[in-house]
């Protein structure tokens, strides 16, 4: 007799999240923390004028993109490539747990480390807003939030079809990283489409298709398109992971 | 042990080929591996590197699909029983998470096969295995021998009626050797079936009623331990009948 699916996934989520905090994900956090408040203090040191509101808003969204990206891929990769390379989810699947259960309360562990992540890097910006004598837009902060945490997410889903697809921790990153890429690079993608011949233009527009484009939740975008973009290929491609992840030899 | 004992596993015929390259060309691990091992009995799986002697534990734990061939542990499929908690494996990778206990990481497990009295069973498998005084202790400051044992816990953790145990004995030294040896001879007491792999021959010659001499993925040689003596023991058979 085994526990019911929602009480195993429960208990599978615990331990993976346990397993993030063991991978001194607070560390990380903390230290993303003090580089923005470092940052925002040397970019005090210009005299940006009126617009030094929107550079530190900037500079502290710059950070998180670009360190969010990096966590995501970097826990998906340690998380599931670390259990295959370890055995330990051997001993796991052996107490009845279904690939698919142990695969997805990874990708959910690390979609709550990237939400924490999140939410220190917009209290953090709202704070040096605060410090620095700015207005602090509260609903619009929330907003980007919410569109920065979807793009982490993407992210964390294309690691995590790497991961499932491929045996080596580098060829893993490598592959999420050429998946985040082409979705950074969406709108170039779409401009060569348009000007190049019948056969780029048919391969740029696979790439558009199988690629989800960031362009899509940059803050001109309606927000309720954003987030059903962007939760739909999130989803999409966990559920590939899954397919793959079943049929791969452990 | 005789005849009419009912067979606990039962590999019938079993191909494994693994992909080796992106060009799709395989390797092949088994071909067409047959035995049986008789409930309540304890079953040496030996032969050199790549035999696949490991493969075919994977195969019986329903850990893996074989290509073509059939494995049953009691009369159900391999991943029937796995999903039943029917089976106990000792993997030969043994990746145990640092900041767990020993406790803490069998209580795991027991939460999740869902198992009653979960504390007495806890306790049963580290008396079983020697563990009792560190289980308190962090996994992380467990030795080879320590975590091996633990492992060794985890696979007989609610008394599963088969435990298939790669290569246990990797890493002991002589007294945690004897102890595995009791513990091994313990499980056959209480009518469970062992199948283990080991590169030892003569502790398999010591443990087990019956040995299965792997080479090259295919079965060379398949009996009890009496036959085995007849033959000359187990060395000689390795020699004979092994490819070098």
């Amino acid at each position: 007799m085994n526990f019911p699916v929602a009480r195993r996934m429960w208990w599978l989520l615990q331990q993976a999240l346990r397993e993030v905090v063991q991978q001194r994900f607070a560390w990380i956090l903390g230290c993303t923390a003090l580089v923005m408040i470092a940052g925002a203090s040397v970019l005090r040191e210009f005299n940006f004028g009126a617009e030094e509101g929107r550079f530190l808003r900037d500079f502290v969204e710059a950070t998180l993109a670009l360190w969010g990206t990096v966590m995501a891929i970097m826990l998906n990769v340690a998380m599931v490539q670390g259990g295959v390379e370890q055995g330990s989810l051997v001993m796991t699947f052996m107490r009845g747990v279904r690939r698919h259960e142990w695969l997805l309360s990874r990708w959910v562990a690390v979609g709550v480390a990237l939400a924490w992540l999140t939410v220190l890097g917009y209290l953090t910006l709202g704070g040096l807003l605060a410090w620095h004598g700015h207005a602090v837009p509260v609903v619009e902060l929330a907003g980007a939030g919410g569109r920065m945490f979807l793009r982490l997410a993407l992210v964390s889903s294309f690691a995590l079809t790497a991961c499932a697809v491929s045996r080596g921790l580098l060829l893993a990153t490598g592959l999420a990283l050429s998946l985040t890429l082409a979705a950074q690079l969406s709108s170039i993608l779409q401009w060569a489409g348009r000007h190049g011949g019948a056969a780029a233009r048919w391969g740029w527009q696979a790439i558009d298709w199988v690629v989800p484009a960031f362009r899509v939740l940059d803050s001109g975008t309606n927000a309720l398109h954003a987030l059903i973009y962007a939760a739909s290929y999130a989803v999409l491609y966990a559920l590939l992971a899954c397919a793959l992840f079943s049929r791969r030899e452990i | 042990m005789t005849s009419a004992q009912p067979l606990a596993i039962r590999a019938e015929s079993l191909v494994k080929n693994y992909q080796t390259d992106w060009k799709g060309r395989r390797h092949r691990a088994l071909a067409g591996v047959s035995f049986g091992v008789f409930s309540g009995s304890v079953c040496g799986l030996v032969g050199p590197n790549g035999s696949g002697k490991s493969t075919t534990l994977k195969l019986l734990a329903g850990l893996m699909q074989p290509d073509a061939g059939r494995c049953e542990i009691h009369g159900q499929t391999a991943e029937k029983a796995r999903e039943s908690g029917r089976v106990g494996y000792l993997p030969e990778a043994l990746g145990l998470p640092a900041y767990l206990t020993g406790r803490e990481f069998l209580r795991g497990f027991a939460q999740l096969g869902c198992l009653r009295g979960i504390e007495e069973k806890i306790t049963g498998a580290l008396a079983l295995v020697g563990l009792e005084a560190a289980a308190g202790r962090r996994m992380g400051e467990y030795s080879k021998g320590m975590r091996q044992r633990l492992g060794l816990a985890q696979a007989v953790l609610g008394g599963p009626a088969v435990v298939l145990l790669d290569e246990p004995a990797s890493g002991l030294d002589p007294r945690a050797t004897a102890q595995l040896g009791a513990a091994i001879r313990q499980l056959r007491e209480q009518g469970q079936t062992v199948l283990l792999s080991s590169h030892y021959l003569p502790q398999a010659e010591e443990w087990c009623d019956q040995v299965v001499l792997l080479d090259g993925g295919r079965v060379v040689f398949d009996g009890s331990i009496a036959t085995v003596a007849t033959s000359g023991g187990l060395q000689n058979l390795y020699l004979e009948r092994t490819v070098p």
